[in-house]
C-alpha cells in the first residue's frame, strides 16, 4: 500500500488566515482614510442631547449630501479614545468636549486652529466668556463655543410656591417629610458654589491647591450645617438627588440641565440660578463648562469639514438644539419662540457662573477636594482645629501626588536591558536541549496548528503586558513622557517618602488587598461549599431550580450589582439600613469607616463571587466515588467525620486550583471596589488595581506610575501562583 | 474476644424484607436467618437483587417493610455505624488519599481506639494478609490483588460481628481468584465472625458456604447446605443454576408397568429413584447432570446413542456435546473420560446413573420431590 502523504492542513490554515489579515486591513484601511467626503464627529452626550446632535448629523446630510458620522463615546473612555485615535489619525474631524481640557489637547497636538474653518471668527456671535475660553493667551483661537454647562436651583413650585431670595430663606422652608434642598453633598463640583461664595477657589495661581484656609473651611462648615441639620440629605448621589426631586421629597435641588429634560409632564418646577448666600461675602457661582467644538489638524484643512463645523455653530443650527442644551449663540436666547423656560434660566444661571481652570492640576484637585468634604461631613465633631486638619490632610494628599520631577539617565536602562536580553539568550540556549532544533523541524507541521493562537496571545496579552511595563519606566503625562528609570518604582516601594503604612501607601494597601482577597476567597469557598453540599443532597427535591437560581448572581454583570450593593448600603435610604431601622438597630454610616466599608465591599463580592466556587466543588463533588463514602459510613464515620476526612480532602485537587484563580480575580477585583466604596473612607478600602487606577486617571494623569503599580500587582501574583503550585505538587 | 464467645451471640436474622426504588420491586418478602460464625452465600443471577439485600443489611438502604436483626436487636432503622458490621465492596472503595496503613486504621481512629491497640490490630491484619510491603502506598500505587487485600483487611482491623461482602473477588483473574477464595475461607474461620457473601460464580458460592441462599427476582428460591441444593433442587431453575456444564434436560413420560414405576423417553425406559415414591402417569421434564451420563461400559449398560456435535477436551475430563438418536433434539452433555478420543460426527453409546435422575414438573417446573 502505497504511504499517502499527510496533506498540510496549514497550508490551507495560512491561506485562511491571510485572508482574514487582509480583511482586516482592508477595514483598517478604511477607517484611515475615511471616504472622501464622509465626515467623523464624537461627542460624549447622552439623553436629549445625543438625540439632537444625531438629528442635526442626520440633518446636514440630507440636505448637503454630505456623509456624516455622528458617534457618541462613552464619557469615562472619551479623553483617552481621542488621544489614542487621533494620535493614529483615525480620529473624528470634529468632536465637541470640555474646556478644561483644552490646553492639554492643544499640549497633544489635538488641535487645529479654530480659524482654519471659521476664517472671519465672529466673536459677537457667541457668548463671551466662552469666547474667552477658547482663546489662548495670545488671543488664538482653538475651538468654537458650542454648549454652556452648569448647575442652577430646580425648585418645585407646589412644595416652594414663593422663590426663595437666598440660600438662607430657602433652608428655612421646612415641610415634613421633605427635604428643602437637595444636591450631591459630597461632590466638589456641587460644593464649588459654596466655596465660591466664601471667596475661595478649588485651584489657585501657579497650580497651588486651593481648597484650604479661611474659604475652605467655612464653606465644609456651611455644607456640613446642612446636611447635619436635615435640610439636605447625607452623601447622596445624582440619582437619589433626581429621584428625591421626582417623587416630591425635595422641594428643591441643584443639579444641571438633565434632570430637567426627564421629568415627567405637568410636573410642577421652576429653574432659577442659585440664590445669593447671605452668611457669605460673594455670590455661590458654580462651575461652568464650556463646551467647544474643536477640529483635528488633519482634516481641519478640508472644505466640507469645515463647512460642517460652520453648519454645527451656527445659530441656525444652534436654534434646532436649545431645546435639549444651552447653546453659546447668543442669537437663539432673542427669540422666546424657541426657547424653553427651563433653559433660559439654566442660561441665566451659566452666565453668573465662573468658568473651571483649564490647568492640568484642576483635574488632581478633585479627589482631594472630596475626600476633604467627605471627612468634615463624617468627622464626629467639626470645630475649626478639626476642619483645618481634615483640610491640611487633603492639601498633603494633593502635593504629594504631584508628579516628581523623576529623571534618570537611559544609558543605564540600556545597559541592564541589553545584560538581561544577552543573559537570557545564554540560559536559553544552554538549557535547550541536544537535538532541540531538530526536533522543532520535525514538528514543524504540529506547530503550524499553534502558530495563529501563539499570534493571538502575543498580540493581545504579551504586547500590552511589555508596553505596560516599558511604561513603568517612564514618568510625566502622556504626550511628554521622559524616562525615570527606576523611580517610579523606588517612589512606590519607598512609601514616597511618607510612612511606611501610612495612609495611601503601597504596603498599606497591599495589606488591605491581602485581607480583601483572603476575606473573600475564604466567605466564596465557605459559602460555595455549603450549598453545593446542600444541593448534592440526593434527596433534595426541584434541585435544578435552586441550582439555576443560585448562579444568577454569576450571570449579572459585576458592575450591575456592585451598584445596587452600593445603593443598598446607602447610609439614608439603603435597604440594609432599612432593615436595621425596622429591627430597632442603629443604622451604620457604611462607607464612614474602613471595618463597614470594607465589610460592604466584601458582601458585594462574595454575592459575586461564591456561584463559581459552588459550580467548581459541584463539579468536584460529583468525582468523589460513592462507594468510599458508603465505606467511610459503614467505617463508622458520623456526617461530620465523612465530610471532613474523606470529602473535603478529596475535593481539595480541585479546590486549590479554583481557590488561586479565585484569589487572583479577587485580588485584582477592581468593579466591586470602585463603585462600591470607592475607596471610602479617604482611599483606606482601596487595594492595588484601584489605587493603580487613580495614578492614572485621577493624579495629574501618571500613567508610568501607575504602569509600575500594575507591574508590582503582575509579580506578586505571579510569585503567588508559583508558590502555590510548587505547594501543591509537594502535597501531593 | 475469641471465636469461642463470638459463637454465644445469637445470629442475623431478616424478616420478611422487601425494598423498591420507586415502582420497581427489586426484593420480595425476604427471610434469611444467618447463624453466628456461619458463612452464607447469596447467589443468583445478574440483576435479582443481591446486592441489593447486602446494602440493605449493611444499613446503606433502607427496606420498604420488614425488619433486621442482628444479635437479637432489630437494627432497621441504625445507621451503618451502628451495627457492627465490615464490608467489602466490589470496587474495593479505598479511600483514595489515605496509605494503606491509614485505610486500615480509618475504622478504628473513627471509634478512637487507643494509638498502640491500632498499631497492633493494623500490623496484625497485615501479617495475615501480606500486606507489610504495601503499608505506605496509596491505593492507586497497587495492583488489583493488592487492592482487594487491603479491602478485606480494613474490614478485618475492625473484628466486627458481621462481614459483608459485595462480589470481592470478581476484579481478579482466575488463578488469583482461587487463590483468595481460599483465603477468604480460611479469614472467616479464622476470624469467626458471621458472613454474608454475594456472588454470581457458582464455583465461589459451592465452595465457600456453609449456607447457600439462591435469588431469583428478588425472592428466596432456595436456601441450604451448598450440595443439598445441588443434589436435591426445588425447581428446574435451581437446577440449572449450579453446575457446570448445565444440567441436561429430556422430555419423558412416567409409565406404569408390571416391573414398576419407570420413565419412558424415546420409548427407552428409564429407572424413577426410590425416593419419588409413587408418581401418577404424567409427562415429566428429565433432569440428568452431565456426570450421571457417561459412556456405556460393562457397569452402566447402553442406554441411547449419541450423534457427537461438539467436544470439548479439558486434559482432566471431557465434555462431548450431541444429541441423542430418538430422543428429541436437545443437547445434551456427557462427561467422559478423557482417554476417550471423540470427534465430531462420532456416535457414541450413553449409559445412564439412574439413581441420580431429577424429575420436574413441566408445567410448574417444580421438582416432583420438592415439599409443597
Ligand atoms: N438505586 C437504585 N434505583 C433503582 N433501581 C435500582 C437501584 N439499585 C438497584 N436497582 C435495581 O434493582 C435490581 C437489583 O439490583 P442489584 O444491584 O441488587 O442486583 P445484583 O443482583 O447485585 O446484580 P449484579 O450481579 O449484576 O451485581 C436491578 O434491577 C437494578 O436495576
Ligand atoms: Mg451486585
Amino acid at each position: 500500500m502505497k504511504a499517502q502523504k499527510p496533506r498540510a492542513p496549514w497550508k490551507a490554515w495560512f491561506l485562511a488566515f491571510s485572508l482574514l489579515l487582509a480583511a482586516v486591513g482592508l477595514v483598517a484601511s478604511d477607517c484611515k482614510a475615511p471616504a472622501a467626503n464622509r465626515i467623523v464627529l464624537w461627542h460624549a452626550y447622552r439623553g436629549a442631547e445625543e438625540e439632537a446632535i444625531a438629528q442635526l448629523g442626520a440633518r446636514y446630510q440630507a440636505e448637503t449630501g454630505t456623509a456624516v458620522e455622528v458617534l457618541a463615546v462613552p464619557f469615562l473612555a472619551y479623553a483617552s479614545k481621542l488621544s489614542s485615535a487621533i494620535a493614529r489619525d483615525q480620529g473624528p474631524d470634529v468632536f465637541i468636549d470640555a474646556h478644561e481640557r483644552l490646553s492639554s489637547y492643544r499640549e497633544e497636538g489635538l488641535l487645529a486652529r479654530a480659524e482654519a474653518a471659521f476664517p472671519k471668527y465672529d466673536i459677537d456671535r457667541y457668548d463671551s466668556i466662552a469666547s474667552t475660553v477658547a482663546r489662548d493667551e495670545d488671543g488664538a483661537a482653538w475651538g468654537v463655543p458650542f454648549a454652556l454647562k452648569g448647575v442652577a436651583l430646580i425648585v418645585n413650585t407646589e412644595l416652594m410656591p414663593e422663590l426663595p431670595a437666598s440660600v438662607e430663606q430657602l433652608v428655612k422652608a421646612r415641610n415634613d417629610g421633605v427635604f428643602p434642598l437637595a444636591y450631591e453633598s459630597e461632590s466638589a463640583y456641587v460644593h464649588a458654589p459654596w466655596l465660591h461664595a466664601f471667596g475661595g477657589a478649588m485651584l489657585g495661581p501657579n497650580d497651588a491647591y486651593g481648597f484650604t484656609g479661611e474659604s475652605a473651611r467655612r464653606s465644609v462648615a456651611f455644607a456640613r450645617g446642612l446636611v447635619s441639620s436635615g435640610v439636605v440629605p447625607n452623601g447622596a448621589d445624582g440619582a437619589l438627588v433626581k429621584q428625591l426631586f421626582e417623587s416630591r421629597k425635595a422641594a428643591a435641588i441643584i443639579a444641571g440641565p438633565g434632570v430637567v429634560s426627564e421629568l415627567p409632564p405637568h410636573f410642577p418646577y421652576q429653574v432659577v440660578p442659585l440664590p445669593p448666600l447671605r452668611a457669605a461675602p460673594s455670590r455661590p457661582d458654580p462651575f461652568l463648562t464650556v463646551e467647544l467644538l474643536l477640529l483635528t489638524p488633519r482634516t481641519a484643512s478640508r472644505p466640507e469639514v469645515s463647512a460642517f463645523a460652520r453648519w454645527l455653530a451656527s445659530d441656525e443650527a444652534a436654534k434646532l438644539r436649545v431645546r435639549a442644551q444651552v447653546v453659546a449663540n447668543n442669537q437663539p436666547w432673542h427669540d422666546d419662540t424657541v426657547v424653553p423656560v427651563a433653559m433660559r434660566a439654566f442660561h441665566e444661571a451659566a452666565l453668573r457662573s465662573r468658568p473651571m481652570s483649564t490647568r492640568a492640576a484642576m483635574r488632581a484637585t478633585w479627589e482631594p477636594v472630596e475626600q476633604a468634604i467627605r471627612g468634615v461631613m463624617r468627622a464626629a465633631a467639626a470645630d475649626d482645629a478639626a476642619i483645618d486638619a481634615i483640610l491640611a490632610e487633603s492639601r498633603r494628599r494633593f502635593e504629594s501626588a504631584r508628579p516628581r520631577a523623576v529623571s534618570a539617565s537611559p544609558t543605564r536602562g540600556l545597559v541592564a536591558l541589553g545584560l538581561g536580553l544577552l543573559l537570557t539568550a545564554i540560559a536559553l540556549y544552554r538549557r535547550a536541549k541536544p537535538r532541540f532544533w531538530s526536533g522543532v523541524r520535525a514538528s514543524a507541521g504540529a506547530y503550524a496548528y499553534v502558530v495563529y493562537a501563539t499570534i493571538a496571545v502575543f498580540v493581545l496579552v504579551v504586547l500590552p503586558l511589555v508596553a505596560g511595563a516599558v511604561m513603568s519606566f517612564f514618568a510625566g503625562p502622556r504626550h511628554q513622557m521622559t524616562y525615570a528609570g527606576l523611580g517610579n518604582y523606588v517612589d512606590i516601594l519607598t512609601a514616597r517618602g511618607g510612612p511606611l503604612f501610612g495612609y495611601g501607601s503601597f504596603y498599606r494597601t497591599l495589606l488591605v488587598t491581602v485581607a480583601w482577597t483572603i476575606a473573600n476567597v475564604a466567605l466564596h469557598v465557605t459559602i460555595g461549599l455549603g450549598l453545593a453540599l446542600l444541593l448534592s443532597r440526593p434527596l433534595l427535591r426541584a434541585k435544578g431550580v435552586y441550582r439555576t437560581l443560585l448562579i444568577v448572581p454569576w450571570a449579572v454583570p459585576s458592575y450591575v450589582t456592585a451598584l445596587a450593593y452600593k445603593g443598598m448600603f446607602h447610609q439614608q435610604f439603603g435597604a440594609v439600613n432599612a432593615i436595621l431601622r425596622k429591627v430597632g438597630a442603629e443604622p451604620v454610616a457604611w462607607f464612614s469607616h474602613f471595618s463597614t466599608a470594607f465589610a460592604a465591599n466584601v458582601a458585594t463580592n462574595v454575592w459575586l463571587g461564591f456561584p463559581f466556587m459552588m459550580v467548581v466543588i459541584l463539579g468536584a463533588l460529583t468525582n468523589v466515588p460513592k462507594d468510599v463514602l458508603e465505606a467511610a459510613d459503614i467505617d463508622g464515620a458520623t456526617p461530620w467525620q465523612r465530610f471532613s476526612r474523606i470529602t473535603f480532602p478529596l475535593l481539595l485537587p480541585q479546590l486549590v486550583p479554583a481557590v488561586v484563580l479565585g484569589a487572583v480575580w479577587t485580588f485584582n477585583m477592581f468593579n466591586v471596589v470602585f463603585l462600591v466604596s470607592g475607596g471610602e473612607p479617604d482611599n483606606q478600602t482601596d487595594i492595588l488595581v484601584s489605587e493603580a487606577y487613580r495614578w492614572a486617571f485621577t493624579r495629574h494623569a501618571q500613567y508610568g506610575y501607575a504602569a509600575a503599580y500594575a507591574v508590582l500587582i503582575f509579580g506578586i501574583l505571579w510569585l503567588t501562583s508559583r508558590l502555590s503550585r510548587r505547594w501543591q505538587a509537594e502535597s501531593t | 474476644m475469641t471465636p469461642s464467645t463470638r459463637r454465644e451471640v445469637p445470629c442475623c436474622e431478616v424478616r420478611d424484607l422487601s425494598k423498591a426504588f420507586d415502582q420497581t420491586t427489586v426484593l420480595s418478602n425476604v427471610s434469611l436467618s444467618m447463624k453466628s460464625g456461619s458463612f452464607t452465600v447469596l447467589v443468583g443471577a445478574s440483576g435479582c437483587g443481591k446486592s441489593t439485600l447486602l446494602r440493605t443489611v449493611a444499613g446503606l438502604e433502607p427496606p420498604t417493610s420488614g425488619s433486621i436483626w442482628m444479635g437479637g436487636r432489630d437494627v432497621t432503622a441504625l445507621s451503618p455505624k451502628d451495627r457492627d458490621i465490615a464490608m467489602v465492596f466490589q470496587s474495593y472503595a479505598l479511600y483514595p488519599h489515605l496509605s494503606v496503613r491509614e485505610n486500615l486504621a480509618f475504622g478504628l481512629r473513627l471509634r478512637r481506639t487507643p494509638e498502640a491497640e491500632i498499631v497492633a490490630r493494623v500490623s496484625e491484619a497485615s501479617a495475615m494478609l501480606g500486606l507489610d510491603a504495601l503499608l505506605d502506598r496509596l491505593p492507586r500505587q497497587l495492583s488489583g490483588g493488592q487492592r482487594q487485600r487491603v479491602a478485606m483487611g480494613r474490614a478485618i482491623v475492625r473484628r466486627p460481628h458481621m462481614f459483608l461482602f459485595d462480589e470481592p473477588l470478581s476484579n481478579l483473574d482466575a488463578a488469583l481468584r482461587a487463590e483468595v477464595r481460599v483465603e477468604i475461607r480460611r479469614l472467616h474461620d479464622r476470624m469467626g465472625g458471621t458472613t454474608l457473601y454475594v456472588t454470581h460464580d457458582q464455583v465461589e458460592a459451592m465452595t465457600l458456604a456453609d449456607t447457600l441462599c439462591l435469588l431469583r427476582g428478588g425472592a428466596v428460591e432456595q436456601m441450604g447446605a451448598p450440595l443439598a441444593l445441588f443434589d436435591r433442587p426445588v425447581s428446574r431453575f435451581v437446577a440449572e443454576f449450579l453446575g457446570s456444564p448445565k444440567i441436561n434436560w429430556l422430555d419423558g413420560q412416567v409409565k406404569h408397568s408390571s416391573s414398576g414405576l419407570h420413565i419412558a423417553i424415546g420409548g427407552k425406559a428409564l429407572k424413577v429413584p426410590d425416593r419419588y415414591g409413587q408418581l401418577a402417569e404424567q409427562p415429566v421434564l428429565v433432569g440428568l447432570r452431565p456426570h450421571h451420563l457417561t459412556t456405556a461400559s460393562d457397569d452402566v449398560p447402553q442406554f441411547a446413542t449419541m450423534n457427537v456435535t461438539f467436544c470439548e477436551a479439558l486434559g482432566f475430563e471431557t465434555y462431548v456435546h450431541g444429541t441423542l438418536s430418538g430422543m428429541g433434539d436437545r443437547t445434551v452433555v456427557v462427561r467422559v473420560e478423557p482417554s476417550h478420543r471423540v470427534t465430531r460426527g462420532d456416535t457414541l453409546p450413553i449409559g445412564i446413573r439412574p439413581e441420580h435422575t431429577l424429575l420436574f414438573d413441566p408445567r410448574s417446573e417444580r421438582a416432583l420431590d420438592a415439599p409443597t
